[in-house]
């Protein structure tokens, strides 16, 4: 677990760990964030699906989204929004640094 | 929430060639195990649909999951989920499909005992249901007879679509007798089904989505209607389940069945009350629940106009990609707590005598 108190920046994983197209999940001041990377930018959202609670982070990422494994709801890594439909998933704020990614909840 | 949660739907998970390894015919098993090279091995004779339904691989779908290889294998994503009891469903429930119909029922019975075997546990957390063919009724009443006491054998499931009759036809009474005798309810599931009209695969859905919109939905229609029209809730004291079809269909049906009763009574068998009275003491699975952007939609009115408190199962349907978690109900708007404890614990118990 990576605590964090409010918008404080918490290590979560190092950018290789990335790299496989596998999302990082960490608990982040009580916030279970999936970190993923998508055509060199890195992204943050909490890893809890608006919808019925899947695992949104395990899911398949392309074209900027990412879509739950549970039920396939497509959300764009950018604004956590779902592309279809009134709803989000919440994001975070991503700093990289050297290697390392940096998540605030 | 409730106190236990009760899924009165997960799919045992379950190949054909699993089921083929039950088959008690030493002769006919040994032709089964050396036949069906043109296609994988673990398919048997149940023929694959060819239908992606996950979308790509945007969503899970695992009918066939070696590793579940009994009850217990589904602990820990059951707990993670936060159901406490399951009634297994048959997975390979394509069985309508088996193509040479002299080996359905021996396929019948060796998925029955599979079932009995791994999954029908009577233990306070595993329960499941046979599995019985619509168009081989006799033997499927030696079914329920056979097995019908087992423990954790608590219903019957049947697929709605492959049956040639709707099932207020006369040839399934021996079923219901059956179902009677053992106090089992029947659960109507539908499936892809092969048949060349009905429902939909005969008219050429261009995708999945197209397809499965109403494939479930249809022949819950067509079976409803059918057993209020013949009469069968007033000749035999069995609970029917319908699973998966949604809830909003019920209305409509209601709709249509008492404008022809009131206009045409003579053509329905005798009937002591309205025809969309029967459909209010009939069981519904929650399974697919409407989204919450689907504002015309309202489970809530929905029980309240086809007083439907008592008849609501949650279903997760587990392991399939449209499945729904039990966090689903306590999503639904406007529900009391005493509803959404009857639908996660109470109607199941009821119907299923747990």
């Amino acid at each position: 677990m990576a605590d964090s108190d409010s918008g404080v920046p918490v290590r979560v994983c190092s950018v290789d760990d990335l790299a496989d197209g596998e999302a990082a999940v960490a608990d982040v001041g009580g916030v279970t964030v999936a970190v993923v990377e998508f055509d060199g930018e890195v992204y943050a959202l909490e890893n809890v699906c608006p919808h019925q609670g899947g695992p949104v982070g395990e899911g398949k990422v392309e074209d900027g989204c990412i879509h739950c494994p549970w039920h396939g709801w497509q959300f764009e890594l950018e604004s956590g929004e779902h592309v279809h439909g009134p709803t989000a998933v919440n994001t975070f704020q991503v700093t990289v640094e050297d290697d390392d990614v940096y998540v605030a909840v | 929430m409730s106190r236990t949660v009760i899924d009165g739907e997960w799919h045992s998970a379950e190949s054909g060639a699993d089921i083929r390894e039950y088959i008690s015919d030493e002769t006919l098993l040994e032709n089964e195990r050396s036949g069906y090279g043109a296609g994988p091995d673990e398919w048997g004779p149940v023929q694959w649909d060819g239908w992606d339904r996950s979308a790509g691989g945007r969503s899970e779908i695992r009918i066939h999951q070696p590793e579940v290889e009994g009850a217990e294998d589904i602990d820990e994503v059951r707990e993670q989920l936060g159901i406490d009891t399951v009634v297994f469903s048959p997975g390979q429930f394509r069985m309508t499909t088996i193509p040479a119909v002299d080996k359905q029922v021996a396929y019948m019975r060796a998925f029955n005992d599979l079932t009995v075997d791994k999954f029908a546990r009577g233990d306070g957390t595993y329960y499941a249901k046979l599995f019985i063919f619509g168009d081989h009724p006799e033997e499927s009443a030696a079914e329920i007879d056979r097995l019908g006491e087992e423990d954790g054998i608590v219903g019957a499931m049947i697929t709605d679509v492959g049956p040639t009759f709707p099932m207020g036809h006369k040839s399934y009474e021996p079923i219901y007798e059956a179902a009677e005798r053992h106090g089992l309810p029947i659960i109507l599931h539908s499936t892809t089904g092969i048949l060349p009209a009905f429902p939909i695969v005969g008219y050429k859905p261009t995708n999945f989505a197209e397809f499965h919109t109403l494939a479930h939905t249809i022949p819950k229609m067509w079976h409803a209607n059918s057993l209020i029209q013949r009469g069968i809730p007033e000749r035999f004291d069995v609970d029917f389940g319908f699973w998966e079809g949604g809830l909003s269909w019920v209305p409509a049906l209601a709709e249509r069945l008492d404008r022809e009763y009131l206009e045409r009574s003579g053509e329905f068998a005798e009937l002591s009350k309205l025809p969309s009275e029967y459909l209010s003491e009939f069981y519904y699975g929650t399974q697919p629940l409407p989204e919450e952007a689907t504002t015309m939609v309202s489970v809530a009115d929905l029980i309240e106009r086809c007083d439907l408190e008592d008849q609501l199962v949650y279903n997760s349907d587990r392991p399939h990609q449209d499945f729904d978690a039990p966090m689903a109900i306590g999503n639904i708007p406007d529900l009391t707590d005493a509803q959404r404890e009857k639908i996660l614990h109470d109607n199941a118990a009821e119907l299923f005598g747990l």
